[in-house]
């Protein structure tokens, strides 16, 4: 068994039997290659242990009232101030990363996901199915998301579960238009048709031939989605749509009454929600492009 | 006062026109008190030297501060013939009406009941007064008739009423109109104490009410500013035209609006008081963020800014000195907590918990940074109907979270649940206000709370209108020039509708219908006294907090504001602008 894998694992080149490099290696050559996508993975990471551990990190509860004086500005023991309400703000900007980022993080997963379903359906049955999915995709893509979302509030009521709703709905045929191209080309490759020749059934041909090869786009869609989905949840929030106020989330701390008081000089309240969510735009983006990059042939060697 | 001077009280129209004379429009502040929106919060360098608590959540002294003097500032004897009558009054309109007719819209109905409409008269704030505004005089020989003689007026130079004279018939047709429709008022005036109205003759016009109600010439009900708008008979038949024009008797005509926005209005040149208004016109500028309506302040775009909390104030007076001028009142909207009588609730006991776990110089400290005072059912501005702070301190106001919990556990109220505290979206203070409530409740008393929060209009037709919550509603009351209203809440009906809270306390009920028949002033104040002691013994689930100083400031340049006489000021015709 041992001897077959590793046969499996080697290749006749020239003569000589050939060693693939390790995955470390191999990751280790992407990295050179892409410092940004590492930066923003980095950065990814660091948020995503954020959202794991803020709450446990923060030194106050975040929804604790009067953790010092309403206002109060940066000191050693709120490096980020007070709001007006006397909450500290490095507490809230730590669990607001739980908040943002499982709503966004979910949102997108469940969208691209699904998106990337509908898009590989679509382009590898063609006809009718095609049609029909592509033309609903574009009567959503129609359909001004900020209406969607009110709708959706309307019918399910207002809630993070509403929220990654309208954020998976709204992202849903964006991301199944880039698949089901990649699909339609996946599906004229000679190898598809060698299969096909061969007798595979339709089934074998999509599960094993077509899905495997057009699958890695779905993480780039996903990645590159989540900097819009932390920005969709964030404005939602910022506009009181989002997360009942009084939830630590980024949106939330740079809206209402934190606005008001930043206008009035207090620019801590909103500068530091505002950076955390930039941060985590950019890393999002940034992994997304150095994805693309890595999983786009075309786009190799370019940078 | 005695009976008879309270029934036959008439104040001339000289009074009427010097009282007017003093000028000033407080109608940013009446109708942010209207929208919830009226009060100020400020930062912690404003100590007006309130109640104060330390920043580990122990109660302060619970001694209440001294309210703003409400003092009617004197006008200065102007000559008026130096006067420039042609400026125009410019204010913020913070959000667009969704429709002219103000049949329709509250906040609508209001701004035109104080600009297009006359009405015959108005009780001030402060003093109580009835002061004659259409009417020329008020006979009332027994509690259930009244008979109001009006003096000569004419309507706006439009069809369909070409500039007629005002009659009487016009009169009956608006409150026929008003009392029929079911949007204007929650007051239960119109369907359960007005009779009928009778018109001998074009200038008198004859009221038979049901039943005696000493309240019958306060704004909320035969004297509100919007119910007791004179429309013209040909438009109060048919309110629907109001959707497309506006025809009134006051002293600003309707010009134009841009689908609810930027409403403007002209002089009305034929005003029943020859020479007034002294301004040109009144038009409001729509400005939603509060940053551009303060920009627009400082521009001079608007020439009136209330702020919305201290700090905001305090920026501007700094960067502007003595070019403005700052107006403070104690507003009348009642921030208040209203938990349900029915199912967990019904036990009293597990009411007076939620009493006694409310910290409200908490409240003070954190939505208005000390700028406000604790109130009692009836805010301290109405001095002569609110309860002491001595006897409140002693009841309403007591805060003790340790004996709240041991309230719930005696109750058996179950403290695993989940209940929702609801509250309204349409600007900041509501969300936090809910916030501050939701952490008390918490923190005082253990129990578990969710926030819910509603667009305004849901929130108020169906979740306090209908009583469509589950644990606790919380909002500012409305800014009521009257103080029967905030008593009002005890009745089993209210407006119509079944109790909002589901509280049904029979003694209670009958209290607030009878002082409603007692004339005397006397044994009137007395009994709704009472009624405020029985809330308290009862803990009516109505659960007054605070009330919040206002801050209106102002060009120096705006001359012949009225403060202090509440919503009366908004009727002035002696506002100018100097310059």
């Amino acid at each position: 068994m041992a001897a077959a894998t590793r046969a499996a694992g080697e290749l006749a080149w020239g003569g000589g039997a050939w060693q693939q490099p390790g995955l470390l290696r191999r990751a280790g050559r992407m990295a050179r290659g892409h410092p940004l996508g590492v930066f923003g993975l980095l950065m990814l990471i660091g948020f995503i242990v954020l959202g794991l551990f803020g709450p446990a990190l923060a030194p106050y509860d975040p929804h604790a009232l009067r953790a010092g004086a309403p206002l109060g500005g940066l000191s050693p023991r709120h490096p980020f101030g007070l709001n007006n309400l006397g909450q500290d703000l490095f507490s809230r900007v730590l669990a607001g990363a739980r908040t943002t980022l499982t709503i966004s993080g979910t949102a997108v997963l469940i969208g691209g996901s699904l998106g990337s379903f509908i898009g590989i359906l679509s382009g590898f049955y063609g006809r009718w199915v095609d049609y029909l999915l592509q033309r609903s995709g574009e009567a959503f893509a129609a359909f001004p998301g900020l209406i969607l979302y009110l709708m959706l509030i309307t019918a399910f009521g207002r809630g993070p579960k509403t929220i990654v709703l309208a954020l998976a709905v709204g992202g849903l045929f964006g991301g199944s238009r880039i698949l089901r191209a990649a699909t339609i080309v996946e599906r004229h490759t000679t190898y598809v048709e060698a299969a096909r020749a061969l007798g595979c059934s339709e089934r074998r041909v999509f599960f094993r031939h077509v899905v495997p090869n057009v699958l890695p786009l779905t993480v780039v869609l996903i990645s590159g989605g989540l900097g819009a989905a932390i920005l969709a949840e964030s404005a939602l929030a910022f506009l009181g749509l989002g997360v009942a106020p009084g939830t630590p989330s980024w949106g939330i701390d740079i809206s209402g009454a934190n606005l008001t008081f930043a206008r009035l000089g207090h620019w801590n309240l909103v500068v530091f929600p505002g950076l955390a969510i930039s941060l985590a735009v950019l890393g999002a983006n940034l992994l997304g492009d150095a994805l693309r990059d890595i999983w786009d042939p075309r786009l190799r060697g370019r940078r | 006062m005695s009976e008879a001077g309270y029934w036959q009280r008439r104040t001339t129209r000289r009074q009427t026109l010097r009282g007017a004379a003093l000028g000033g429009l407080g109608m940013a502040a009446f109708l942010a008190g209207c929208s919830g929106s009226n009060n100020n919060k400020s930062k912690p360098s404003g100590n007006s030297g309130s109640a104060s608590s330390s920043a580990n959540g122990t109660p302060g002294p619970a001694t209440q501060a001294a309210l703003p003097t409400l003092t009617v500032r004197p006008t200065a004897v102007v000559d008026e013939s130096k006067i420039n009558k042609n400026n125009v009054y410019h204010d913020r309109q913070s959000q667009p009406w969704p429709t002219i007719n103000p049949y329709k819209d509250l906040v609508t109905g209001l701004t035109l009941g104080f600009t297009i409409f006359d009405h015959m008269w108005y009780t001030t704030k402060d003093t109580n007064e009835r002061v004659l505004f259409l009417a020329t005089s008020i006979e009332q020989p027994d509690p259930l008739n009244f008979t109001v003689k009006i003096g000569q007026a004419v309507f706006h130079d439009k069809p369909p009423t070409s500039g007629r004279a005002v009659k009487a018939s016009d009169i009956k047709a608006s409150y026929e109109a008003a009392a029929q429709s079911k949007t204007i008022s929650n007051s239960d005036w119109w369907t359960k104490t007005l009779d009928s109205i009778t018109t001998p003759d074009d200038s008198t016009v004859t009221f038979k009410l049901k039943q005696p109600d000493a309240w019958t010439f306060t704004s909320t009900n035969a004297g509100s500013p919007l119910s007791s708008s004179i429309i013209p008979q040909e438009i109060a038949t048919q309110p629907d035209f109001m959707d497309k024009d506006l025809i009134g008797s006051g002293r600003f005509q309707w010009v134009s609006h841009e689908n609810g926005a930027n409403p403007k209005m002209k002089r009305f040149d034929k005003w029943r008081v020859a020479g007034e208004p002294w301004t040109g016109g009144y038009e409001q500028k729509l400005i939603q963020e509060q940053a551009a309506a303060d920009a627009a302040f400082v521009a001079q775009q608007i020439d009136h800014f209330a702020a919305q909390n201290k700090a905001e104030k305090d920026q501007l007076v700094q960067q502007l000195g003595k070019q403005v001028d700052v107006d403070t009142t104690v507003t009348g909207a009642i921030w208040t907590v209203q938990t349900r009588a029915d199912g967990a609730f019904a036990d009293p006991r597990v009411r007076q918990a939620i009493y006694l776990g409310l910290n409200r110089d908490e409240y003070i400290q954190l939505m208005e940074f000390g700028d406000a005072a604790k109130s009692g059912p009836i805010p301290p501005a109405f001095k002569t109907y609110a309860l002491d702070s001595d006897e409140l301190t002693k009841t309403f106001w007591q805060f003790d979270p340790a004996q709240g919990k041991q309230l719930l556990q005696a109750a058996g109220f179950d403290l695993s649940h989940e209940y929702e505290i609801k509250y309204y979206i349409l600007t900041d203070k509501p969300a936090q206000f809910a916030q501050i409530v939701q952490g008390q409740l918490q923190k005082n008393l253990g129990m578990k709370v969710k926030l819910t929060a509603e667009d305004f209009g849901t929130w108020l037709a169906k979740s306090l209108y209908q009583g469509q919550y589950d644990g606790f509603i919380v909002y500012p009351s409305l800014d009521y020039d009257d103080p029967s209203s905030y008593i009002g809440a005890y009745s089993k009906v209210i407006g119509g509708r079944p109790n909002w809270s589901g509280f049904k306390d029979d003694e209670l009920d009958q209290a607030v219908a009878a002082q409603k028949a007692i004339i005397d002033d006397t044994q009137r104040t007395a009994a709704i006294k009472d009624i405020q002691r029985k809330a308290y013994q009862k803990f009516a689930p109505f659960i007054p907090l605070y009330v919040a100083y206002q801050s209106d400031l102002f060009w120096n340049y705006v001359k012949g504001r009225l403060v202090g006489r509440g919503s009366y000021g908004l009727f002035n015709g002696r506002l100018y602008i100097d310059k």
